[in-house]
């Protein structure tokens, strides 16, 4: 006699009604050896039904509380991040400058970074002001 | 998380207020979708987050509670984080990459395995005072006082046995048997294989059963 894979031993116990009307199921139902192994499977889901699952009470507010808690945290981390990135790839790029094209491309780098700060320097400080 | 969701965030008490009330609107119109609720929590609603809340507020602490060996107080507290982490990866959740019950229940269980990595709970606590669960109520009639023993001492017995088991174990056993998943959407939450939960689900009832025992005989 060929028993059915013990996945498909869960399939017929977990699967529901169209699981019972398959092979598997006909070939359950005379064979002490599969129906066993199913018992053993209700008999494991009755136990772990004998633990409570009634979640506690005020358990919504006490996540609201614990968000408004991690939030300013992680939001300061990620605006620590937002301000430092591009300094740390400025800094880069005029290392990597210096290093490729000496002191004329650190002037180059230096002259181009300048303006750019002076055409970005209101929109940072709005956005800034605006944030805080 | 964008700056928008941030601002969004209502006042505590609004929220926390409806918690025991029915949503107004529940009966007018269809519920909404996880999927829906989770976009709109990403977006900085905090009501659509409190629908998802409840919506999955008692089966993922059953779950977590399974997982935690019977320790309510443990529990209690990796549900917080994991919907802690919910509402703050709900911006990160990508629809094609999977539904969002197996996505909850696997935030619920790395919230787990990541909690009983950091307290070394991994071993086995044999206290049957610590494992939290509800004693009989003194003033109930004998009979009511004896079944809730019957019950209490087949909760702890269970919840000792859980704690004997690997983790792995224990994670595949309790996630199929809360029914909440399917073994499909068990692989997507766990990343480990459809036939090898399948395997590790057989050994894990015969573990179980084991385990049972012996927790009965050391209750005796």
């Amino acid at each position: 006699m060929t028993h059915p894979a013990p996945g498909e031993l869960l399939d017929l116990h977990f699967g529901g009604e169209d699981a019972s009307r398959g092979p598997a199921a006909a070939h359950v139902r005379g064979c002490a050896a599969c129906r066993a192994v199913l018992d053993d499977v209700g008999w494991a889901e009755g136990a772990l039904r004998a633990l409570p699952d009634t979640p506690p009470a005020g358990g919504l507010e006490r996540v609201l509380a614990r968000i408004d808690t991690v939030r300013p945290a992680r939001e300061r981390r990620e605006r620590r991040l937002r301000t430092l990135l591009p300094s740390a790839l400025a800094l880069l790029a005029g290392g990597v400058a210096v290093h490729e094209g000496g002191a004329v491309a650190l002037l180059v780098f230096l002259a181009v970074g300048s303006i750019l700060t002076l055409a970005l320097a209101p929109v940072l400080i709005l956005e800034s002001q605006r944030r805080s | 998380m964008s700056a928008t969701a941030i601002l969004a965030f209502p006042p505590l008490a609004s929220l926390a207020g409806d918690a025991a009330e029915p949503i107004p609107s529940a009966k007018a119109m269809p519920l909404p979708s996880d999927r829906a609720l989770v976009e709109r929590a990403a977006r900085g609603d905090a009501e659509a987050f409190a629908v998802l809340y409840r919506r999955y507020e008692r089966p993922v602490f059953g779950v977590l509670l399974r997982l935690a060996g019977g320790r309510r107080a443990l529990a209690e507290e990796w549900l917080q984080e994991a919907f802690t982490r919910v509402w703050l990866g709900a911006g990160t959740h990508d629809p094609s990459r999977g539904e969002v019950r197996p996505w909850i229940y696997r935030i619920a269980l790395n919230t787990a395995r990541s909690e009983l990595a950091r307290r070394h709970y991994r071993t086995a606590h044999v206290s049957l005072d610590e494992s939290g669960l509800d004693l009989p109520d003194e003033s109930a009639g004998e009979k009511r006082v004896a079944a809730r023993l019957d019950e209490a001492r087949r909760a702890e017995v269970v919840a000792l046995a859980l704690r004997e088991l690997p983790d792995f174990m224990r994670e595949v056993i309790v996630l199929r048997c809360s029914r909440e998943l399917s073994f499909a959407e068990m692989a997507e939450a766990t990343g480990a294989p459809e036939g090898t939960l399948k395997s590790r689900f057989h050994r894990a009832v015969a573990a179980l059963r084991a385990a049972v025992a012996r927790a009965e005989e050391r209750a005796r």
